[in-house]
């Protein structure tokens, strides 16, 4: 019989589903027909390479005179032939677990990798678990030490806060910075301000401005920037075609870049052919292998994959973000850098965000993120990262908690200012000099503080246009950037800039995986990843450790000594206690005995939920008084455990009934005749608890004295984690409580005088 | 001829200074404030040269990245080809920019006898036949 006297037809928990940040995450059924499919799509080929008189007969299941134009390139010029029958004879099962062994060496595989068709590729990774992804990508990423990348934008295209926004990122750690405008002519403007903010602080960031691929060459060649990663390339032929280029155009601004001595990587990910249109029924995986393929073959030194643009829908599909991680292995498989996506936010649920990370930081990546937001989301021209300004501590808070190499670092108050007035005094400097603009106090003092755009006061984006305009037209280098800061006393920065000139003239860094640290290019030839197991690969040096554990707001004894005895003094105002003789069993039934913890009103004089002790003694005094009994309070000094305190004023109370109170707040109602944990009453989130409760326990422990059993306190909670927020204060407190028992004292009567 | 750096030559900024020398032949030493502040030198005169990019090119073999070897090869050839004539090739080697197979050989024949590109000039002949065999000189807009 169906029960019709329910009124309603949902249950209400699906409503607060629907109010969760998640429930604006779309999710699509997978489709392979429709291009729905992470791994293995029903077009998908088997892999297949025939080889006949030194050339590529037949790829993936396509003969050579079909071949579009992505089979043809990587047929020339990725595919090794020297190695490619033995390659491709191997089980996939075989190469796969060689992925996860630690007896495999990285280079091994590397050589493998040549040999092996997308298809193949794309085969072998389908079948790791995210969890063997996640292994076998630290064991095969190619430098050493982990990095990051970090966006710097914001939505005035101001190139004061640009410059002070990049002096951040730097001292935050990025490795690269990459700017991108919300008006395109506003690029050499961008371009300036940002390279002026990287010299301040350290030498060696380097730099990109997203932009056209001409003008982003023509920057570049002014000495602004340092590298460029807008080479898309994608895995359907229509797909590339569609992107206004083929394989050899690519190829050809892969090396032109090189030949001005920009570093460089291409750009391929996860369902851009789905967005386009042209994933011919195909995987997500097997169209990124061709991209990665591809990339290989034109010389790139690196990628960055991982879903850039793409991500969103990626993880909308069914095991989509594991796809993501196995592109990813696919990249550093195939020798690439790797500039590992954990860009355009995937979700808008923090959990996915975060769960989405934590692989990529246990696993360490080139660049673990191909552009962190170091700028508020809003500000971010690129659009919203996965983390961004406003995320940029927890970030920092999940190095410390797995102490594992994110890239970056925290940053102190003081700091921080001082380098956001010193990249607004160079940049103004700058702009004076080369007569492009006047910026004055107000802007720069605006842009200082302020957190994000909104609330600075700055150039109208008309004055920006006309910056930029002048850069470009009036033919501003790198070199009359440097002759201002020079000219204006700003010589570390200027000597900061010549560094990077001075670089790329050796073309150090057009190495894969190369960084500059320490005025040092280091890259996978000078610090390979040679990972074999526990205690190689790369290790946290003390320095850097001390780096990755250190975050605002840490307590320790001594902070948590010094923020209590400021209320001490206020306490002496409105309490004495006075220490008489030991405590006795009374045999006063009218009593309610409340035994207090041993540093209660020594060393500690407020709650965790900041009421003054004395505030505490008084509700429970008023609401024992309230019920016709009084209070006799003695202290404690071989317990400050509560259950113990509780048990212990209940023996000594003439009525049965004690009350034991710590110094932080706890309480509990005991009686004699119980066990020391099974109470009557427990009080034992202290930080929520408010001085009406502690009244109405007083009230209520006079109701036990009185024969009667009244309705329990319960101190309601708003879900709180509580632990989180006090956990770490309880422990030093406690561990000073404990500190001050003594096993073989017993209680004293402490008179109180409310003052 | 010296003998083909390696990996142990890298990097070349601090294992030989002594090798690198810009385009127009500055050294890396003879980039100071002071030099600068003169105003006779321009951003040009200090970018990277041929003969640097191929001494990466052998640190590049020697580290069995033959890929990344090949171009930067390839960039050592572009180092004398000007910016516009770089982006008119990138231009025509786009899907539907170039009328034909010829236009693009033209390109290869320039590449070859003004730049002494033949690299450059192998890799547009190519194309050219890849984009015959794929249609890809049909005008997209």
């Amino acid at each position: 019989m169906p029960n019709n006297k329910i009124q309603g037809n949902r249950w209400k928990r699906f409503d607060d589903w629907d109010e969760r940040p998640l429930s604006q995450d779309q999710f699509a059924i997978e489709d392979s027909q429709e291009g729905f499919i992470a791994c293995r799509g029903i077009k998908d080929p088997k892999p297949e390479l025939r080889i006949s008189s030194g050339k590529v007969v037949a790829l993936d299941g396509i003969p050579a005179e079909k071949f579009d134009i992505i089979d043809e390139f990587i047929a020339n010029y990725h595919l090794d032939l020297k190695v490619a029958v033995k390659a491709m004879a191997m089980e996939s099962s075989d190469i796969a677990r060689m992925l996860v062994d630690i007896n495999v060496p990285r280079s091994e595989l590397v050589i493998l990798a040549r040999g092996l068709t997308p298809a193949k590729l794309a085969e072998v990774v389908a079948s790791l678990s995210a969890m063997e992804l996640s292994f076998a990508y630290s064991k095969m990423r190619a430098r050493e030490v982990p990095g990051n990348q970090g966006h710097v934008t914001n939505a005035k295209d101001d190139p004061l806060q640009l410059a002070a926004d990049s002096a951040i990122a730097v001292a935050l750690g990025f490795d690269e910075i990459e700017t991108t405008m919300r008006v395109s002519r506003n690029s050499w403007s961008n371009a300036l301000a940002c390279c002026v903010g990287s010299a301040v602080g350290r030498a060696g960031v380097l730099f990109q401005c997203s932009s056209e691929e001409a003008e982003e060459l023509r920057i570049g060649m002014s000495g602004f920037t340092s590298y460029a990663e807008t080479v898309s390339v994608y895995g359907s032929e229509r797909a590339f075609i569609d992107g206004d280029d083929t394989p050899w155009s690519k190829a050809w601004l892969t090396s032109s870049y090189a030949s001005r001595g920009i570093k460089m990587r291409c750009t391929s990910g996860a369902a851009a052919e789905l967005l386009m249109g042209f994933h011919e029924s195909k995987s997500l995986l097997y169209l990124e292998a061709r991209c990665l393929c591809m990339q290989r073959g034109m010389g790139a030194q690196g990628t960055q994959n991982g879903g850039i643009d793409g991500a969103p829908l990626a993880s909308s599909i069914p095991g989509g973000v594991r796809e993501l991680l196995a592109e990813n292995l696919l990249a550093v498989w195939l020798d690439l850098e790797c500039a590992s996506g954990n860009d355009a936010r995937h979700s808008e649920s923090e959990i996915r965000v975060g769960a989405k990370i934590t692989p990529y930081l246990l696993a360490g990546s080139d660049f673990i993120c191909s552009g962190f937001g170091t700028i508020l989301k809003y500000d971010n021209s690129f659009n919203p990262s996965s983390f961004n300004g406003e995320e940029i501590e927890d970030f920092l808070t999940l190095q410390r908690d797995f102490e594992v190499d994110g890239g970056l670092k925290s940053l102190e108050d003081a700091k921080a200012l001082e380098l956001r007035k010193r990249a607004l005094d160079a940049i103004s400097a700058v702009l004076e000099e080369l007569d492009l603009a006047n910026p004055n106090d107000t802007m720069r003092s605006s842009i200082a503080l302020s957190s994000g755009s909104r609330t600075t006061d700055t150039f109208p984006t008309r004055i920006v246009g006309e910056i930029s305009w002048k850069i470009e037209n009036g033919g501003i280098t790198l070199l009359d950037v440097i002759r201002a800061l020079n000219n204006r006393g700003f010589l570390p920065e200027a000597e900061n800039l010549l560094f990077m000139i001075r670089t790329k003239m050796s073309g150090d860094y057009l190495q894969t995986s190369a960084v500059i640290r320490n005025e040092k290019v280091i890259s996978a030839i000078n610090y390979p990843n040679q990972y074999t197991g526990p205690g190689t690969g790369y290790q946290l040096s003390k320095e850097r450790r001390d780096e990755i554990i250190k975050v605002r707001n840490e307590l320790d004894k001594e902070s948590v000594l010094k923020n209590e005895a400021i209320h001490g003094v206020k306490e002496k105002s409105r309490i004495i206690y006075r220490v008489k003789e030991e405590a006795d069993f009374s045999g006063d039934g009218n009593e309610v005995v409340l035994a207090i913890s041993p540093a209660f009103g020594i060393k500690f004089f407020q709650t965790l939920a900041g009421h003054p002790l004395s505030k505490v003694l008084d509700n429970i005094k008023r609401g024992i008084e309230s019920k016709n009994k009084t209070m006799r309070i003695v202290r404690c000094l071989h317990t400050a455990d509560t259950s113990f305190l509780g048990l212990s004023a209940a023996r000594l109370s003439g009525s049965g009934i004690g009350i034991g109170l710590q110094a932080k707040g706890t309480a509990v109602i005991h009686q004699k005749d119980r066990l020391p944990h099974n109470n009557l009453e427990l009080f034992s989130n202290a930080p929520i608890t408010k001085l009406s409760h502690y009244f109405l326990l007083g009230s209520n422990a006079a109701e036990y004295a009185n024969g009667n059993w009244p309705e329990p306190i319960l101190v309601p909670n708003k879900g709180e984690a509580l632990g989180a927020r006090f956990h770490a204060k309880v422990a030093l407190i406690f561990a000073i409580e404990t500190g001050l028992t003594k096993v073989e004292q017993k209680p004293q009567v402490i008179e109180v005088e409310f003052l | 001829m010296r003998k083909k750096l390696g990996v142990e030559d890298y990097p070349l900024g601090e294992k030989h200074p002594d090798l690198i020398v810009s385009k127009n032949g500055i050294k890396p030493s003879e980039l100071t404030l002071e030099n600068i502040s003169l105003g006779s030198v321009t951003i040009d005169d200090f970018q990277i040269s041929k003969e640097t990019l191929k001494y990466q090119a052998q640190i590049s073999y020697s580290a069995d990245r033959k890929p990344l070897g090949d171009n930067l090869e390839r960039a050592a050839e572009m180092v004398k080809i000007p910016n516009e004539v770089i982006m008119a090739i990138y231009e025509k080697l786009r899907p539907g920019r170039s009328k034909n197979k010829e236009e693009l050989l033209s390109y290869a024949r320039l590449l070859r006898d003004k730049y002494e590109a033949k690299i450059l000039s192998a890799f547009i002949i190519e194309a050219a036949e890849v984009y015959e065999k794929r249609g890809l000189y049909k005008s997209r807009y």
